[in-house]
């Protein structure tokens, strides 16, 4: 029966045709909700399809460490909430949540998306400590591309609590870079972006790029016991900086919106 | 934000004109919001904006409870209340809390009275709820939540339940406590109710109140909980009122 | 465009008052002091003679005998299978009543059905305390060969069935594939192209969605027609 069901995607996919409607290269409806937690310092809800992640941001300030004194520190960690998949059990996230975790605090730190020296404050004694959260609510797939939106989105409209402002002399969070990371799944010799849960059940390997503005690569994890050809990577590459691209202008937008909309309300207090 | 807040005194939490601390009078609810079937993955849910809580409750089943936990003539119901990190002024640690342990005990004493577990005998039916905002009264906003994630999840039950904190500010009672008037006022009383019922299924309180206060305290939280009950329904009307005419042909 | 006016059914929710006569408490509803009120989020349906009663929105299915379900195997064990059912209730197969005359502690059952695959089955008794028991000892039940699964809400499955079978023979007619489409939500569409496939559960989601709508039977026909052309003439 499974087998019926993998021959009933092969044959759509070679009509560029995926079970939802989409083509094979294509994500679903994204998206992009700054400022969902007031009261955290920078936040973001992204929705991709049914696919739901929350990033929270809190920024304090403490100890650097004792090997980079001259840096901030940034953490980022990650919740499945119980409800977001029958397999989520409420405590510590399993080996898979992690595994999202870390490529979404690879794809930042590798590609020197904050500059940590910009965050001390007291060399070797305070720098700010940027605590990153992102909360799976409901997983439908994808939940790797949606939770790298969400961190770069919750980033880009963060605003440092006052006391920390003052001390660093600037009000927000800097960005050097804009890494975003692209899903891309294997079934049979047929590769698609950002699978669904139905297709994930299917998939042979699936690999997630982090890309750059500037089509640097600044972390590939690939997932799953399959595996690819050379051909088959280099691909995913090309594809990975073309959908970044797509996903970028979408944060890069709703961060616009919201800042433009703040601007206004501070305006007219 | 990592500041402390300021210590508030009574004259602050109420002016002489009867207002408080976000403008509202002394029997003005916070605005109520909630959204039914937010979520796909669980089998009933809801997100709650009671003032600037926000809360998201997934209920997951009901299933086949694991043997040493199964009971032979009725359902088993657990609830976890969680907060995100992000959720407060002070970052929290991700670490499960006394807190938390005791506010899901107390959802779920609040919530367990309304289901009918006797219909579902051996099974299990979890709750859980993620404070994503917390401000005050969040135990109150989570059973508002949850008793519409269970509703939603077409869990069989007696009644929807409903809850509000009074608390007590400047010597006069207030309804539907914000966090200032939590751990600034004189009293916190959260209260559910099972509003078809009349019947009282949580009763905290921290503070001092008068046998006066106390009767009237119910009375003031009766009244907001019908309005509150209100929304409940409207918003599981509103998400299966089943789709009016379509545009074809 | 065309002006049509639904009659909408009345939704409820737990703890509504639906009655206040003697009317009787069907399923759905409890009885407290004198009136009936409802235990589920639900549609009302009254009746003189039966009283009044609440079809659940949403929830999973609850096993009824005689059922016709569609379950899928998910444990195999020496005299017996683990069916999911989607229930909160896991249905039991006894080797016996699959008709197995060789001793099965010494064949595997894996021979008949293994885990994964899905059949055609029907309650022969459930209790609550007990699993439900199922059956293949009859003409048309057993392995499923083929098809894609899909699942819909099980209250829902009366309407993909229809009146006295109306919307279900309907389908049967005018659809490319073949559905088995089982009481407790589990539905195997088979054959037809991918276009079929994709076309019929198009098809059922739109009739799970408006299941509690009147006049559905009617807008699926003309969607049918639309597609495949009349096919009653």
């Amino acid at each position: 029966m499974g087998q019926d069901y993998l021959e009933f995607l092969l044959a759509k996919f070679k009509s560029n045709e995926r079970v939802d409607g989409r083509a094979l290269d294509q994500y679903r409806k994204l998206e992009i909700l700054p400022g969902v937690v007031p009261k955290a310092d920078g936040s973001a809800q992204v929705k991709l399809g049914e696919t739901q992640v929350l990033a929270g941001i809190k920024i304090t300030s403490g100890t650097p460490y004792a090997d980079t004194p001259n840096e901030g520190v940034l953490t980022v960690g990650m919740d499945l909430a119980p409800f977001a998949h029958p397999d989520f059990q409420p405590g510590p996230p399993d080996e898979r949540g992690i595994g999202w975790g870390r490529v979404v605090d690879r794809g930042i730190r590798e590609g020197k998306a904050i500059d940590l020296g910009s965050l001390v404050i007291e060399e070797g004694k305070k720098v700010a400590i940027i605590w990153l959260d992102i909360t799976v609510l409901n997983h439908e797939g994808n939940v790797q591309d949606a939770s790298s939106v969400a961190a770069l989105a919750a980033l880009m409209t963060a605003k440092f609590p006052p006391d920390i402002a003052e001390a660093l002399g600037k009000d927000s969070v800097e960005l050097a870079h804009y890494p975003i990371s692209v899903t891309i799944g294997k079934i049979g010799d047929y590769l698609l972006v950002d699978p669904s849960l139905e297709e994930e059940d299917y998939l042979d390997s699936e690999l997630s790029i982090t890309t750059l503005e500037d089509g640097r690569v600044s972390s590939m994890q690939k997932i799953l016991s399959g595996a690819l050809t050379e051909d088959e990577v280099l691909r995913c590459v090309e594809l990975a900086k073309e959908k970044s691209d797509e996903l970028r202008a979408a944060v890069m937008d709703a961060a616009k919106k919201y800042k433009s909309a703040e601007e206004k309300k501070v305006n007219e207090e | 934000m990592e500041i402390k807040m300021a210590k508030l005194s009574q004259e602050e939490l109420l002016t002489d004109e009867g207002i408080r601390t976000d403008g509202r009078k002394i029997d003005e609810a916070r605005p109520f919001e909630v959204e039914v079937g937010v979520l796909t993955q669980a089998d009933g849910s809801a997100l709650v904006r009671q003032g600037k809580n926000l809360i998201l409750a997934g209920v997951m089943g009901p299933y086949e409870a694991e043997r040493h936990s199964q009971f032979l003539d009725r359902s088993s119901l657990r609830v976890r209340y969680h907060m995100q990190p992000y959720s407060t002024n002070e970052r929290k640690s991700p670490t499960y809390s006394r807190r938390e342990i005791e506010l899901s005990r107390a959802i779920r004493e609040a919530l367990e009275p309304a289901i009918i577990l006797t219909e579902l005998p051996r099974t299990q039916i979890d709750v859980f709820v993620e404070v994503l905002q917390a401000d005050g009264g969040t135990r109150c906003a989570s059973v508002n939540a949850a008793s519409v994630a269970l509703a939603d999840a077409g869990i069989p039950m007696r009644d929807l339940v409903t809850a509000v904190a009074i608390g007590k500010v400047r010597d006069t009672l207030v309804v539907d406590i914000n966090d200032l008037e939590d751990e600034n006022g004189q009293a916190d009383f959260p209260i559910a109710m099972m509003p078809n019922k009349g019947k009282i299924t949580l009763l905290q309180m921290n503070g001092l109140l008068t046998q006066e206060e106390i009767k009237r305290s119910v009375e003031m939280a009766k009244r907001v909980i019908n309005s509150l009950y209100t929304v409940q329904v409207n918003a599981l009307k509103k998400k299966y009122a089943p789709l009016a005419a379509s545009n074809e042909g | 465009m065309s002006e049509r006016i639904e009659k909408v059914r009345e939704v409820v929710v737990p703890g509504e008052r639906l009655s206040d006569e003697g009317a009787r408490a069907g399923e759905g509803c409890y009885r407290d002091d004198s009136a009936v009120f409802s235990s589920f989020l639900g549609v009302v349906e009254r009746d003189e003679q039966r009283g009044v009663r609440v079809r659940p929105l949403r929830g999973k299915y609850m096993p009824k005998v005689d059922d016709f379900v569609v379950g899928k195997v998910i444990e195999v064990g020496l005299t017996d299978w683990t069916v999911d059912i989607n229930s909160p209730y896991v249905g039991r197969l006894d080797s016996r009543d699959a008709g197995i005359e060789v001793d099965p502690i010494t064949v595997d059952l894996r021979r008949y059905f293994d885990v994964g695959d899905y059949i055609g089955a029907k309650v022969i008794s459930f209790d609550r305390v007990t699993p439900p028991s199922l059956t293949v000892r009859e003409r048309g039940l057993g392995k499923i060969r083929g098809g894609i699964p899909i699942s819909i809400i099980p209250s829902r499955v009366p309407r993909v069935i229809g009146k006295k079978g109306s919307m279900i023979s309907m389908l049967d007619k005018m659809l490319k594939t073949k559905l088995v489409v089982g009481q407790n939500g589990y539905i195997i569409i088979q054959g037809g192209t991918p276009e079929d496939v994709s076309f019929t559960i198009s098809i059922l989601r739109k009739i799970e969605e408006e299941a509690y709508t009147y006049g559905l039977t009617d807008r699926i026909k003309e969607l049918l027609i639309k597609r495949y052309g009349d096919q009653d003439g």
